[in-house]
């Protein structure tokens, strides 16, 4: 740190010039100097992230189309999220959409990230990462139009069934309660699977090799080692990977949006969709906000517990 | 470390106390959106616009550029000294962004009204009855009544606010070919010669019915079973959210119980809760299914590839003798934003949409004329017999707004997802005018 004393020193030409400063006298301008330094960092982030959140909840205080003249109404938009069976159910959707894109692409990742590993080929296996990473590449709203195509009654997933003979089990698969919300968790998942591979291969590069030469001189299968060294060395990189598809599945919005709209019925309505629905077709701006407040808090209580755990104990 | 702890609580302080600052200050502030200016200038009611130079902006969904820009064309032709600059939003925002900019503070001269309700709570119009009087403007009923809003904010009647562009109206398209096939040889005058025809179709392994669930295609059928069973003027009344209006009657779960009975005969096509609008109409078009329930706006679509095949006909009665019905609006509401600068040349525009001049042009974009006259000619015979139908509506005065439209989140959180249930068969009749009537009580208040 104390270079950046010296380089803030240098920047400051009362700074030097009056060497017999009190050390808090120092330590107060370093302060000023280095805020002024943050200070466009700051005010971007203050004007488009902080103060937007601060609107959002103070707009969920009141009853408002938007435009014209609101009305206080306190804590009541909050209640109606907890009340309303259509705005808590999204959100229960959205957590059963936790397993789609955050538990199912991590466990198999790590899998398909041990075998792809395994390949000795470099090109084969450089061409096994592209093809899995792709997906991630394509916008989530374009991947949601494909899909509706592919699980359409005529679609690719069902000739599929019915070329291998189960034709029985074709559906329509977005046009069923029943089956909607998983169908739209597989869209999930085909696009959260790749960046879970490739950050996962990333971290196995640097668990160190001997530990599984030793274990393989143990008599540890595959398997083993997978649980005992892989999957312990990867806590971090599955912790980035948690994180990320967690809030990607709580927040989800352009694949529901695109591929169903919240329906049919209301089997795949999602807090994103919800919140966008009430504020700008239905012009409920307040209780929009309290939903969205209800969400962010939400999110937060489920990703700051595994922030804790996951670097805790790597600390 | 040190300095870095010591930087980073102090700047945690200062932002928590500028936070802090900006709360109170803004909860201290009246709440938001209440400062509602409005800025235009008073300009006495005149149609004499003289030779002075005016430049009006026009604001509408891209859907309608074309027609819109041929009405704009004819307009300047005829009144030189005035010019019309048109900005368009995507149809599938122009609901969203419509209130927003009516209520600008530099809002368009004239505008898609999209939600007329808020709209004339808001204060954002003009009242449009002096220039309704100066113009001698004379429409029926059935065209304005839903622009038109009374002293105590309620819509039917008092005073207007809009003009029709264009109609937009529902009915049945048929295939008449496979019609024939089947051995039908005339479009169905009830809703059991309607049942007829399908249950025959079925049986000849012909979809009986495209049915576009996906996007809430489902109420235009529906509504006019509701219209048959319960009467128009209760329909437009719950539509135009009258005191003591609701949807919850004996008439809507009959209605209801009818379409979910056509679902389990297997009228529609298994994927029609995944079935949106442009897929069910390619399909219609390529000779896929008998009938198909929608509206006058695939018209062109419809005669181009289907030909003298297609066919239009209104919703049928329940029995002979009963009037077909149809739901119809405007297919652009314009109004005169509060806001806007130049109201008297803005009148002239709308006034222009009620000549004879206006009214072909609408013909020629495939939209049914406003006003009552004979109508213009076309050579698109499937527009004919829309044509020649809607003249028939508007003598028996048997149209209602659409359902859809009682409020602004009826489509969205109502209509589309409660017909999906009733079609999957997770919703009872009964429970489905419940949920379309609870959804209204949360917006209409």
């Amino acid at each position: 740190m104390s270079n950046i004393q010296v380089d803030a020193g240098r920047l400051n030409p009362k700074a030097t010039s009056k060497r017999h400063r009190t050390q808090a006298g120092g330590r107060a301008s370093l302060a000023l100097v280095s805020l002024l330094f943050l200070t466009p960092a700051l005010l971007f982030y203050g004007v488009f992230e902080l103060w937007p959140i601060i609107q959002t909840i103070w707009y969920s205080l009141y009853e408002w189309n938007g435009i014209d003249a609101s009305t206080f109404v306190g804590l009541q938009n909050y209640v109606t999220v907890f009340t309303d069976p259509d705005l808590y159910g999204s959100i229960l959707h959205s957590f059963i959409l936790i397993l789609f894109f955050s538990v199912i692409p991590i466990a198999l990742g790590l899998v398909i990230a041990a075998l792809i590993k395994e390949i000795k080929s470099k090109t084969a296996s450089t061409f096994a990462q592209v093809c899995l990473f792709l997906p991630r590449v394509i916008p989530g709203a374009a991947a949601a139009v494909a899909w509706t195509w592919m699980l359409a009654d005529k679609g690719t997933v069902n000739q599929m069934l019915r070329a291998i003979g189960l034709g029985d089990l074709a559906h329509v698969w977005l046009g069923d309660q029943s089956t909607a919300l998983a169908a739209v968790g597989v869209i999930g998942f085909w696009l959260q699977l790749g960046f879970c591979i490739v950050l996962l291969l990333s971290g196995m590069g640097s668990i160190d090799q001997s530990l599984y030469e030793a274990a393989s001189l143990d008599g540890a299968g595959w398997w083993r080692q997978l649980f005992s060294i892989t999957i312990p060395g990867l806590r971090g990189q599955i912790g980035v990977c948690l994180t990320m598809t967690i809030v990607a599945a709580l927040a989800s919005f352009d694949v529901v949006y695109m591929s169903t709209q919240g329906g049919p019925g209301r089997s795949t309505m999602v807090p994103g969709v919800a919140v966008y629905r009430l504020a700008f077709t239905e012009q409920s701006v307040g209780l929009a906000s309290a939903l969205a407040v209800a969400l962010m808090i939400l999110v937060l209580l489920v990703v700051g517990p595994l922030q804790r755990l996951v670097n805790g104990k790597r600390g | 470390m040190k300095i870095g702890t010591y930087m980073s609580s102090r700047v945690l302080k200062a932002t928590a106390a500028m936070l802090g600052v900006a709360c109170v200050a803004s909860l201290a502030a009246c709440g938001p959106g209440s400062s509602g200016q409005n800025t235009s200038s008073a300009e006495a009611v005149s149609t004499d616009l003289g030779d002075t130079k005016y430049e009006l902006t026009l604001w509408d969904g891209a859907g309608l550029k074309t027609y819109d820009d041929a009405l704009i064309a004819a307009f300047e032709k005829k009144n030189p000294n005035i010019t019309i600059k048109a900005t368009y939003d995507p149809d599938n925002v122009s609901q969203q962004n419509g209130p927003r900019i009516i209520s600008s503070a530099d809002a368009p001269d004239i505008a898609r009204i999209t939600d007329i309700n808020s709209a004339v709570r808001g204060k954002h119009l003009t009242n449009l009855d002096d220039y309704s009087k100066a113009y001698g403007w004379n429409l029926p009923d059935s065209q304005t009544e839903v622009y038109r809003v009374d002293d105590s904010g309620k819509i039917g009647s008092g005073s207007l606010y809009a003009i029709p562009s264009g109609i937009s109206m529902t009915g049945m398209y048929w295939n008449s070919a496979v019609a024939k096939k089947l051995g039908i040889t005339e479009a169905p005058k009830t809703v059991s010669e309607l049942e007829k025809d399908m249950a025959k179709a079925k049986s000849a392994g012909v979809l009986p019915m495209v049915m576009p669930a996906k996007e809430g295609g489902t109420s235009y059928i529906y509504q006019s079973l509701l219209v048959n069973n319960e009467g128009r003027d209760s329909v437009q009344k719950w539509i135009l959210q009258a005191e003591g209006a609701t949807f919850d009657t004996a008439g809507a779960v009959q209605a209801a119980q009818t379409i979910q009975s056509w679902q389990e005969k297997g009228y529609f096509s298994d994927d029609a809760l995944a079935l949106d609008g442009s897929t069910a109409v390619s399909r219609f078009a390529k000779g896929d299914g008998l009938f198909f329930p929608s509206g006058s706006w695939y018209s062109a679509t419809l005669n181009e590839s289907l030909g003298s095949d297609v066919g239009f006909f209104a919703y049928p009665g329940n029995a002979s003798g009963d009037e077909a019905s149809a739901a119809a609006n405007a297919v652009s509401a314009f109004g005169i934003p509060a806001n806007a600068k130049h109201k008297n040349a803005a009148a002239a525009f709308l006034n222009f949409l009620t000549t004879d001049e206006a009214r072909q042009i609408a013909v020629d974009h495939g939209y049914p004329p406003i006003g009552s006259g004979t109508a213009p000619s076309t050579d698109n015979a499937l527009l004919t017999q829309i044509l020649a139908a809607y003249q028939d509506l508007v003598k028996s005065g048997n149209t209602t707004d659409f359902i859809n439209n009682a409020t602004a989140g009826m489509q969205a959180s109502a209509i589309i997802p409660n017909f999906q249930q009733l079609l999957d068969g997770s919703m009872k009749p009964e429970a489905f005018a419940k949920a379309i009537q609870a959804q209204y009580e949360k917006e209409v208040k």
